[in-house]
């Protein structure tokens, strides 16, 4: 338990460095941070509209502690100001639309391109030599050097615009109304699948090398080598004696590689119109939306700091010694 | 008669390393006799641990076995296959490593690793399998209630008495013992090397017993081998090993040795350093650091023949 | 007979490079490269300016066909080419500084400085890099400087972590505690002997973080975070998604700066491969291994083979 605490302390520290961050990055540019962040206000907004959304920033004439904890103030309760793009809809509101498509997406792609190429990395390295060994990791490593984005707009060009196997586009179909028919559950399931899969097909490669070079080391250790001389079945010696250890590694790196993925994964919904938080994203920077770009920041590094808190218990669960740290 | 159940003849080891080999076994030829303890002594690098290791094939890459064979009760390891060499391994011969900190794996509960080794030569039920764990454990005197632990809960001393458990699970006919207790302390290393001629005692098994240390091998096994620079330099009995010691290398090991010397005797050491086994020199590979050295030692290597009864020895002075 | 210790250092890279396979056709890809970003520029045409009709196919007077706006595409391509890969070597040199400052600078005075740093590294790692460089470029003037300055706060600290936990490892041998007690200053410890230990892993850090920045620079750009004005990969597949190239079936408006990106970064994953087993060398004992006995025609085994070569 103490061991979850200090991973939770280092994710408020975290999370706390993320608002900070937001709240001097406009007072860290050059003239007024009002005028850099509410440029585009500029006639939009009422006098009094513009004073609540300094309020909300702590722009005020206040000393900068002042206006760093009323900054703060307005953070915990969830409010991050009006968005330009989407104006006059609350930050906060906007996003929240979006959040649930973008952990869909990324979610889904991460987890699905982790498993299956951990899987082929142990496969690879026991087999030692054939083809999924010498060839196919040069193939998925080709795959994963183009931008995720490109590989989007590839795959959209031809199984969207050529074959018309998918949709071109949007979370579900536009004559639809969200709800728990299987309708609409396939319509989710048909637009997802494309910009799922081309994000695994990108990571596949990494998970893949990495799983087999950690299972190379595991497999010249003397517990290997153990369990060979006591006999047991080779798929019990790779999969509870190896494996099971190799694991440990690429479960780490996994924490580490899940901020950057979600960045590819971001560009990728951008190409297929896909409503998740990628998609506000470019309309913010287009816009020069700043409280809406900053509400993303802080909404996707937050869900990153809860994947990882996740996959810390998941770590503890995985290795017993874990548990002893801090006994 | 007493037949060896383990014959070792002209067994060679190399490691691949680019494009050249380097033997690390080099036609080392050797045999067991049921009950016996067996020692095998060198400085480290001689080549000990790979022997033991090739024994059971699970020497892990670089390794390849390069000739010879390794015959038990008359059927040659080296040609048998996969299906086979399972059902040898630990049921007939068992090793127990040098760290037992590396041995057990460290994210498996200590009675899953007994268990699984039961359970996959044996058909009985988990739940014998448990039993038959907890036996064990109590065996080498560790409290049953550690099935549950992990390796890295249990204390040096008693990792490598798991482990020792974990070598006799199957009453094997030969157990590998690669230095053992290098990792402990001397009170722990007593304790436990007690334990282990107990149980020898009581079980019968043959044992293999690898160490650096001639001094306790003199005393613990029947019979010795002295290994230098991947060859056999001398075999012989313990008694008249230690009596009459024929190599120049066991002669000068003798004297290295504190507890073997009278006290006001001050131990030697050897001069210079073990070749490399990259490039060992042409000849008796001893030669360079053998003050009894002549000119045929520098390019023969002398062959290894019987001096006394059971007595053989490598060394172009003895013959 | 006496050759100074940088060329022998120079001549150990290369063989190095020379005697891994995938090492050599990376080093091969990104010198075709390299090539192309020198002297390129100056065999094909201006990239901005129209030549044609928007949205041709590739023709023979247009080899990759035209943009949305009637822009030759190799020309962009080529031109691409010089100011990505330039972005891309020196933001990944830089990043590398900044990483190797930091992570050995934790690891060499341990205590509370290690404590803060690490926790400057930690938090760093965890913050998603892509939209924290969004936010920060947005507030910026668009353009390389901008762009170079995102790439680096977003990608320092994983070099920094690696060599931070380098350093620890080093630091414990014995030739730098001796040179600790001896009472040199850190800074010539640092330089004269702990420094020349970790060469290798640096330039392996350098590929690596190359190959980060191109990536997250082409992303950027591909945002519309770029000076979208100047010819680069990034903003080249910009207009082509703005031109809606997809829509139009203009193809060739963005699969040549695709491959490009991905054979640079393939070529320079595999120039990176040879390093992997610096820092794992049972990675090489394990390819000779299976070199050897591929060479005899005889598959892998789990258990120890037997290759009867002694008798």
């Amino acid at each position: 338990m103490r061991y979850i605490l200090r991973r939770l302390g280092f994710y408020l520290v975290a999370a706390w460095a993320a608002v900070t961050l937001n709240f001097f990055l406009p007072r860290l540019m050059p003239g007024d941070p009002a005028t850099a962040l509410f440029a585009r206000f500029r006639g939009q907004l009422s006098p009094e509209a513009m004073e609540a959304l300094r309020e909300t920033f702590g722009l005020t004439e206040a000393p900068l502690v002042k206006q760093y904890l009323t900054y703060l103030g307005h953070i915990l309760r969830g409010d991050m100001g009006i968005s330009v793009a989407y104006f006059p809809s609350e930050v906060s509101g906007v996003i929240a639309t979006g959040l649930l498509w973008t952990i869909l997406i990324a979610g889904t792609a991460v987890v699905v391109s982790f498993a299956i190429g951990t899987t082929l990395g142990i496969i690879a390295a026991s087999r030692r030599g054939g083809w999924l060994d010498n060839v196919l990791p040069s193939v998925l490593i080709f795959v994963g050097s183009f931008p995720y984005f490109w590989l989007a707009m590839v795959v959209l060009f031809i199984m969207g615009f050529t074959l018309r196997w998918f949709p071109l586009g949007h979370a579900y179909s536009d004559n639809l109304t969200p709800s728990l028919s299987l309708e609409f559950i396939s319509s989710v399931l048909t637009h997802a699948f494309l910009p799922v899969a081309t994000v695994v097909v990108a990571t596949l490669g990494g998970w893949l090398l990495s799983m087999r070079n950690n299972m190379v080391s595991v497999l010249g250790s003397d517990y290997v080598n153990l369990a060979r001389a006591k006999g047991l079945k080779p798929a019990r010696v790779i999969m509870r004696y190896a494996a099971r250890n190799a694991l440990l590694p690429s479960v780490t790196g996994f924490g580490m590689a899940l901020g950057y993925i979600l960045g590819g994964s971001l560009l990728t919904e951008i190409v297929f119109s896909y409503p998740g938080q990628g998609y506000l994203l470019v309309q913010a920077v287009r816009n020069q939306d700043y409280p809406l770009m900053q509400g993303i920041f802080l909404m996707i590094t937050l869900a990153v700091l809860g994947a990882n808190l996740i996959i810390d218990v998941v770590y503890l669960w995985l290795d017993p010694r874990t548990r002893e740290i801090g006994r | 008669m007493n037949e060896p159940i383990l014959k070792i003849e002209n067994l060679s080891v190399d490691y691949v390393t680019g494009e050249t080999l380097v033997r690390a076994v080099d036609r080392v030829s050797l045999d067991v006799k049921p009950g016996e303890i067996v020692g095998l002594a060198g400085e480290s690098g001689c080549g000990k641990t790979t022997l033991a290791k090739a024994i059971l094939r699970i020497l892990p890459p670089p390794a390849i076995i390069t000739g010879g064979k390794i015959e038990y009760r008359g059927k040659n390891i080296l040609e048998i296959n996969e299906g086979e060499l399972r059902k040898l391994r630990w049921q007939k011969i068992s090793i127990v490593f040098q760290s037992a900190m590396n041995a057990l794996n460290p994210v498996i509960r200590i009675g899953e690793q007994i268990t699984d080794v039961i359970l996959a030569h044996k058909s009985v039920s988990p739940d014998e399998a448990y039993d038959r764990a907890s036996q064990l454990l109590e065996m080498v005197g560790i409290h049953p209630i550690h099935l549950n632990s992990y390796s890295h809960q249990l204390s040096g001393g008693m990792r490598q008495r798991v482990c020792i458990a974990l070598a006799l699970a199957l009453e094997p006919d030969i157990v590998i013992m690669d230095e053992p207790t290098t990792a402990l302390d001397v009170i722990v290393e007593r304790e436990i090397l007690n334990q282990i001629k107990d149980l020898q005692a009581r079980l019968g098994f043959s044992v293999i017993y690898i160490t650096h240390d001639l001094a306790r091998l003199l005393q613990f096994s029947h019979r010795l081998a002295i290994l230098y620079a991947a060859h056999i330099a001398e075999i012989a009995p313990a008694q008249e090993l230690q009596e009459n010691p024929l190599h120049p290398y066991t002669q000068k090991l003798m004297r290295a040795m504190p507890s073997l010397v009278p006290s006001e005797v001050k131990p030697e050491t050897i001069p210079g350093t073990p070749p490399s086994l990259a490039s060992p020199p042409p000849g008796c590979r001893f030669h360079p650091r053998c003050d009894r050295a002549i000119e045929i030692c520098q390019r023969e290597k002398p062959p290894l023949v019987e001096k006394a009864t059971n007595h053989l020895v490598a060394c172009h002075l003895a013959s | 007979m006496k050759t100074n210790s940088q060329e022998t250092t120079a001549s150990i890279w290369v063989e190095a490079i020379r005697k891994d396979r995938k090492a050599t056709a990376g080093a091969i890809i990104i010198g075709i490269f390299l090539l192309i970003a020198i002297v390129g520029p100056f065999f094909v045409g201006d990239p901005h300016e129209p030549v044609g009709i928007p949205l041709q196919p590739p023709s023979r007077s247009h080899l990759l066909g035209t943009t949305g706006q009637g822009q030759d595409v190799l020309a962009q391509v080529v031109v691409g080419t010089r100011m990505s890969l330039a972005i891309g070597f020196c933001v990944g040199i830089i990043v590398v500084m900044v990483g190797a400052l930091i992570g050995i600078t934790a690891g060499f005075f341990g205590g509370w400085v290690d404590s803060v740093l690490s926790l400057l590294i930690n938090v760093f790692l965890v913050i998603p890099g892509l939209p924290l460089a969004i936010v920060i470029a947005a507030y910026l003037p668009s353009g390389p400087l901008t762009l170079g300055l995102v790439l680096v706060i977003t990608g320092w600290a994983w070099n920094a972590r690696v060599l931070r936990a380098q350093t620890l490892s080093v630091r414990r041998r014995d030739f730098v505690a001796a040179a600790v007690v001896t009472g040199e200053s850190s800074l010539r410890i640092v330089s004269r002997e702990i420094l020349p230990t970790m060469t290798s892993l640096i330039v392996a850090q350098i590929i690596g973080s190359t190959v980060y920045a191109i990536g997250a620079q082409v992303g950027l750009e591909f945002l519309g975070l770029g000076d979208v004005a100047t010819v680069t990969w990034g903003t080249n597949l910009y207009w082509a998604q703005n031109d809606s190239a997809l829509l139009m079936g203009a193809w060739w408006t963005f699969v040549p700066t695709g491959l490009c990106i991905a054979l640079v970064g393939f070529g320079l994953t595999m120039l990176n491969s040879g390093f992997d087993e610096i820092t794992n060398p049972r990675l090489r004992l394990e390819r000779v291994w299976r070199a050897f006995l591929g060479g005899l025609g005889r598959p892998p085994e789990p258990s120890t083979p037997v290759v009867r070569i002694a008798e």
